[in-house]
């Protein structure tokens, strides 16, 4: 039988680890413009067009380039990390990115001058932004499952022109899956 | 560094980033707990931190640092508390968004609604208590009272969830 002091502390520890991570400090100039969470969740501009790529295969192919897209937001970079079971990168060694990697990602990501603010998101948070996302599409989100998309880190850039030294300092590091730039038009 | 860098204000980079690097996080989710929303939490937490920023010559120590944080990021969730409350501001004093109602399950949200519920100081109290680990003489400066008031204050507060807990069996 827990006390009310156990219960307590373990509640409170999990509502704390909602939150994963939190924004570069910035002096602001302007206030939190760029941070605004309404852009983070804004998902009806999602590119639609990745919809193509979600096969009804039960999700055990590994995801595609253009299908993660579709879940970034305009204007983000988001790099996904190792999950050994839907991975197809080698580099992931079929492994899940570790702790540690997880953190020197992030405090390298935290350390460069261009990102304005990082953002975690679990895969359990990314599969809910997605049942969102897609919720007109019933067949869509009944063939995914969580884990299907990755953890990531979910990057803005200061200046959205700045995103090729970032996405250079993150590519090759350990747990890194893929990284997605969409700071840029896509040309396609 | 160079010695030039040390002289100049702004604070000095690496300190002012150690501690926002060791100590961000956790009031944020602090204060995502008192405040119940993550937009506004995140925005409680900068504008304390921004606050410790502008006044780093007088609070270069860390201890008295740690404190003006903690009593800012308390500060801002009460006022943002205060303007939940005007009859204008519509909507649920506190609002779980649907990622975290997945990973903080019903068992445990039910001893968060009860904290919620609990007057302003004892809950503040006990998350200083129990989510931060604080000792009595931080939470006492950190809440600018006693430390025989974060005594009774704490206690009360562990009464008087775990009564509230009960009555929900």
């Amino acid at each position: 039988m827990n006390t009310t002091e156990e219960r307590l502390h373990d509640a409170l520890r999990a509502a704390g680890e909602t939150i994963e991570a939190v924004p570069a400090f910035v002096v602001p100039a302007r206030r939190f413009t760029l941070r605004r969470i309404a852009a983070f969740v804004s998902v009806a501009a999602v590119v639609i067009a990745g919809v193509a790529f979600w096969s009804g295969s039960g999700g055990k192919e590994p995801l595609s380039s253009p299908a993660l897209a579709s879940l970034v937001e305009p204007g983000e970079i988001s790099v996904f990390l190792c999950l050994g079971r839907s991975t197809s990168n080698p580099a992931c060694g079929h492994r899940d990115a570790t702790v540690a990697e997880k953190a020197a990602i992030q405090q390298k990501i935290m350390s460069l001058p261009q990102v304005n603010a990082v953002e975690y998101e679990s895969k359990e948070k990314a599969f809910v932004r997605f049942m969102h996302a897609f919720r007109n599409k019933p067949g869509l989100v009944s063939a995914t499952k969580v884990g299907d998309i990755p953890d990531s880190f979910r990057l803005r850039l200061r200046n959205q022109g700045l995103s090729q030294p970032v996405t250079a300092a993150i590519t090759g590091m350990p747990g890194v899956d893929q990284i997605v730039d969409e700071t840029r038009q896509r040309h396609n | 560094m160079n010695a030039e860098a040390v002289r100049l204000h702004p604070p000095n980079e690496s300190t002012f980033s150690e501690l926002y690097q060791g100590h961000a996080l956790g009031l944020t989710r602090l204060a995502f707990i008192m405040v119940g929303d993550r937009q506004t939490a995140e925005d409680v937490v900068q504008e304390a931190f921004l606050g410790l920023y502008r006044r780093w010559s007088s609070l270069r120590e860390r201890d008295k640092a740690l404190v003006y944080v903690r009593s800012a990021v308390l500060n801002g969730c009460r006022s943002a508390l205060r303007r939940r409350r005007l009859p204008f501001v519509s909507g649920p004093a506190h609002v779980w968004s649907a990622e975290a109602e997945v990973m903080v399950g019903e068992d445990r949200r039910e001893v968060l609604e009860a904290l919620r519920r609990l007057p302003l100081r004892q809950k503040e109290a006990l998350i200083l208590r129990y989510f931060l680990d604080l000792s009595e003489e931080e939470i006492a400066a950190a809440m600018r009272i006693s430390k025989g008031t974060v005594k009774s204050t704490t206690s009360r507060g562990v009464a008087a969830l775990g009564r509230m807990i009960e009555e929900n069996q």
